[in-house]
């Protein structure tokens, strides 16, 4: 939770450092640079949640494979929706909801391609997904089941929305949260950059 | 494409293959978390140079909350339907 204030903070004192230092402080391609480093990062840190492999072949259900392919359609579905209603272009909305809750990769590969503009929304959409996902977990297992966390938090749900899940749906919905996070943190690179 | 896939595999390769003391794993959440600040921190500044930055900021912000809301009922909806297709099923 204290990171989200960090990354608001950051936004803000982006926003007004340019107003203090007109001066482009760093080079044009840093985005880029930044956006490869921190993918050689989330390569490295899928190394750990692989070492368990008993209990993943204990546990896995054929079923579990649906489920990223359904939240994906689904959130597609809510942006053609959202598209034809706002008269937005659709390809750059379904861009931003494949981020699925990964503001960081999303923003960032938006910027690269198709600017700021579209980058903030990118940013601010699963941005608020996540912040959502976090705060309204108990509300949605009432309305929906304890699926409905896992669901909302798309690929967010291995990391920072995994402590709620196990605290409001249970241990039993552990690792179906660790395996979708996992494959759609794998895909949303991919899915994003194939409709910009 | 590219860029992303090896950027991804690199990572994860290296770091099997030379695996890290468990201490590390923090260092490395961290470099990730200062990593996504930069970004947003650099996304904000560019944002800035716009003209009408805080014109869109204002108008983005109500959409991206609305689009958030859909997509997270879209996902929870389609997992739903999956649900009463499988106990219909077993």
């Amino acid at each position: 939770m204290r990171f989200v204030f960090f990354l608001i903070a950051s936004f803000v004192l982006g926003l007004f450092s340019f107003v203090w230092f007109p001066f482009d402080l760093l080079p044009g391609n840093a985005i880029s640079l930044l956006l490869y480093m921190q993918l050689f990062l989330v390569g490295a840190s899928l190394v750990g949640t692989f070492a368990n492999g008993q209990s993943w072949r204990d546990e896995f259900h054929w079923s579990w494979l649906c489920y990223p392919i359904l939240i994906t359609g689904g959130a597609y579905l809510a942006g053609l929706l959202f598209s034809l209603v706002f008269d937005y272009p659709l390809f750059d909305i379904l861009a931003v909801m494949s981020g699925l809750g990964y503001y960081s990769i999303t923003s960032t590969l938006i910027a690269e391609v198709r600017g700021e503009e579209l980058a903030v929304l990118g940013l601010f959409t699963n941005m608020f997904r996540e912040l959502m996902s976090i705060f309204l977990a108990p509300l949605l297992i009432r309305l929906f089941g304890k699926m409905a966390p896992i669901a909302s938090a798309a690929s967010t749900s291995s990391d920072t929305v995994l402590p709620i899940i196990l605290r409001f749906s249970g241990k039993e919905y552990a690792l179906l949260a660790v395996f979708n996070g996992i494959v759609l943190t794998i895909a949303v690179p991919f899915l994003v950059v194939a409709f910009l | 494409m590219f860029e992303i896939l090896l950027s991804l595999l690199s990572g994860f390769f290296l770091f099997s293959v030379f695996s890290l003391p468990v201490r590390w794993h923090g260092f490395l959440d961290k470099a990730m978390m200062l990593m996504v600040m930069m970004i947003v921190f650099l996304i904000g500044r560019n944002l800035s140079r716009m003209p009408d930055a805080l014109e869109v900021m204002s108008s983005m912000a109500f959409h991206s909350f609305l689009l958030s809301s859909l997509g997270i009922l879209g996902s929870i909806f389609a997992c739903l339907l999956f649900f009463i297709f499988l106990r219909r099923r077993l």
